[in-house]
């Protein structure tokens, strides 16, 4: 059965331009395999969970589409062209984690970096970009914080910069890496709500290993193991699980249990 | 130390220590961002493979120190761009040849060698003034590069990926970091010595971090409080007569240790 690749059927009936579209592709490392056969369409106004569990090949998928590492077989388009030119319609949101806390920087610095490609070299950021940053900060709700150093800032309110330096880039997709890896419940539950109101105008992709979260916001889930199996819908199956995480997966991870439906009728036939 | 100040040599000193204060702040606090702490100290040692080429062929060893330095650096910056390399021990490896080189050099070059100690220690007092010419231009050039890629430096520092994403010719920018260090060290090398250059480099800028909230304000405070530690040390090693490489150094440890201690304190006044 191959269930990796579906499309129409979209939940946001206007849109239907394919901001992504990943077809056979194939990663390895060395001789381990990490992606195998993966396909994907991401449509204009899509809200896409990725999850899975660790190693099976999230961040690695989201290397290739931003042109970090190249397939060994495969093809993946941005609009339309290849992953190094079509990055630039990227708003690339890293895992707050990373970065070195005490890096002396403003919260304004960090978000102005979303103007880069923008500007040339040795071309100055202008009123435009600046106006932009303004923007971008008052709707993630951080206006008032722009000139604070980025240090002050609490785990949530990070994640909400980065989320802003991606929104500066005026991108046609946000890719997030789990946004709310290390962050407390109610902080997450903001977060999602704050990614829930910009979906009404960008196309959202997160990875993310919590499931209950993601599938409680998104509007379609893959899961991600090596394969992906991805639905049209937010509902994650329990076989779906099972092929991604293996059968004790229900024991070992909590999701809600509206969101875990029977695998449906109309997934089998291919 | 005021009655110092009537000697040409003790000027002289005090500019340099102003010239490498500005090189210093901008660039240590470059490099103590970026962590490359140990690729600025391989530098250094590096660069007197220069300094032996400077002796042996009979030109200003700062010169060499200078070309040596900036190759090294593009050279470790190349090491330190490819992922497949162990980078830490190519680095090392560079940073010992380039010393290995300079010693066999001054080695094969007959006559006294006294000066030598002078680049490994530093000799602010007896910078001569067409190394003060050559510090300022070096200066210059430094201000210059870091205005006009100011936002690209500040882009590979602080997220690489990002800019990478962004399609910045990332890899051309470190280099051109890399270069701006090497110029850099091979200044402050007369001052403090290339074996405490990392220090220079490294404690002003660490010192500046806590208590700036950009990377401008950091350079800028570095500078400030590079040049204090200098002068200070310059003042003490007169008196007592003392090394002054390592004595401006001291000064500069004891002003961070204060700063490791009192910095709670201070924090809970400004609350």
């Amino acid at each position: 059965m191959n269930e990796s690749h579906t499309n129409g059927n979209y939940p946001v009936g206007n849109f239907s331009s394919e901001i992504i579209s990943i077809k056979n592709l194939w990663v390895r490392y060395e001789q381990e395999l990490v992606l195998q056969n993966i396909n994907l369409s991401v449509y204009q106004g899509d809200y896409i969970g990725i999850i899975g569990p660790n190693g099976g090949g999230k961040t690695t998928l989201f290397k290739v589409i931003l042109g970090l590492i190249s397939p060994q077989q495969g093809e993946i388009k941005i609009l339309g062209q290849p992953v190094t030119k079509g990055r630039r319609y990227i708003g690339y949101v890293p895992q707050i984690m990373q970065f070195d806390v005490a890096f002396p920087i403003t919260v304004a610095d960090v978000v102005r970096m979303g103007r880069l490609g923008k500007r040339k070299l040795l071309q100055r950021y202008g009123k435009r970009d600046e106006e932009v940053v303004q923007r971008v900060l008052d709707q993630v709700g951080l206006g008032k914080w722009r000139d604070r150093a980025l240090s002050e800032l609490s785990g949530g309110q990070r994640q909400r910069v980065y989320i802003a330096r991606a929104l500066a880039t005026e991108p046609e997709i946000l890719l997030l890496d789990e946004p709310t890896a290390n962050l407390d419940e109610n902080v997450s539950a903001t977060l999602y709500e704050l990614l829930h109101q910009l979906n009404e105008f960008v196309t959202i992709l997160i990875i993310s290993h919590d499931i209950s979260a993601v599938s409680s916001y998104v509007k379609s889930v893959g899961c991600l193991n090596r394969k992906l199996h991805y639905h049209s819908s937010n509902q994650v199956t329990s076989e779906m699980l099972k092929q991604t995480y293996g059968s004790t997966v229900q024991q070992l991870v909590h999701v809600p249990q509206r969101f875990l439906a029977e695998h449906q009728q109309e997934n089998h036939h291919d | 130390m005021i009655e110092a100040l009537q000697y040409e040599f003790f000027r002289n000193a005090l500019i340099a220590g102003f010239l490498v204060s500005i090189a210093g702040g901008i660039i240590g606090s470059l490099v103590v961002v970026n962590r490359i702490v140990f690729v600025a100290g391989g530098i250094a040692h590096a660069a007197y493979g220069g300094v032996g080429m400077g002796f042996f062929f009979g030109f200003n060893p700062v010169l060499g120190a200078l070309g040596f330095s900036i190759f090294s650096a593009l050279l470790m910056g190349a090491v330190q761009r490819n992922k497949n390399l162990r980078r830490d021990t190519a680095i090392g490896m560079l940073w010992a040849i380039g010393m290995a080189i300079g010693v066999i050099l001054t080695d094969l070059t007959p006559g006294y060698k006294a000066e030598l100690e002078s680049y490994l220690f530093g000799s602010i007092l007896a910078v001569p003034t067409t190394n003060l010419w050559i510090m300022l231009a070096i200066d210059l050039v430094i201000l210059v590069l870091i205005y006009l890629f100011y936002k690209e430096f500040l882009a590979i520092s602080f997220d690489e990926t990002f800019a990478i994403v962004r399609n910045l010719p990332v890899n051309q920018i470190y280099l051109l970091l890399m270069g701006i260090i090497a110029l850099a060290v091979a200044m402050m090398m007369q001052v403090v010595g290339l074996i405490l250059v990392i220090a220079l480099l490294a404690m002003p800028a660490a010192l500046s971090a806590q208590f700036v909230k950009d990377l401008k304000a950091m350079m800028a405070l570095g500078t400030v409080l590079s040049f204090l530690f200098i002068t200070v040390g310059l003042g003490i090693s007169y008196t007592f007569n003392l090394t002054s490489g390592a004595t401006i150094i001291l000064v500069s440890a004891i002003a961070y240790l204060i700063t490791l201690i009192f910095k709670p304190a201070i924090k809970f006044l400004k609350s």
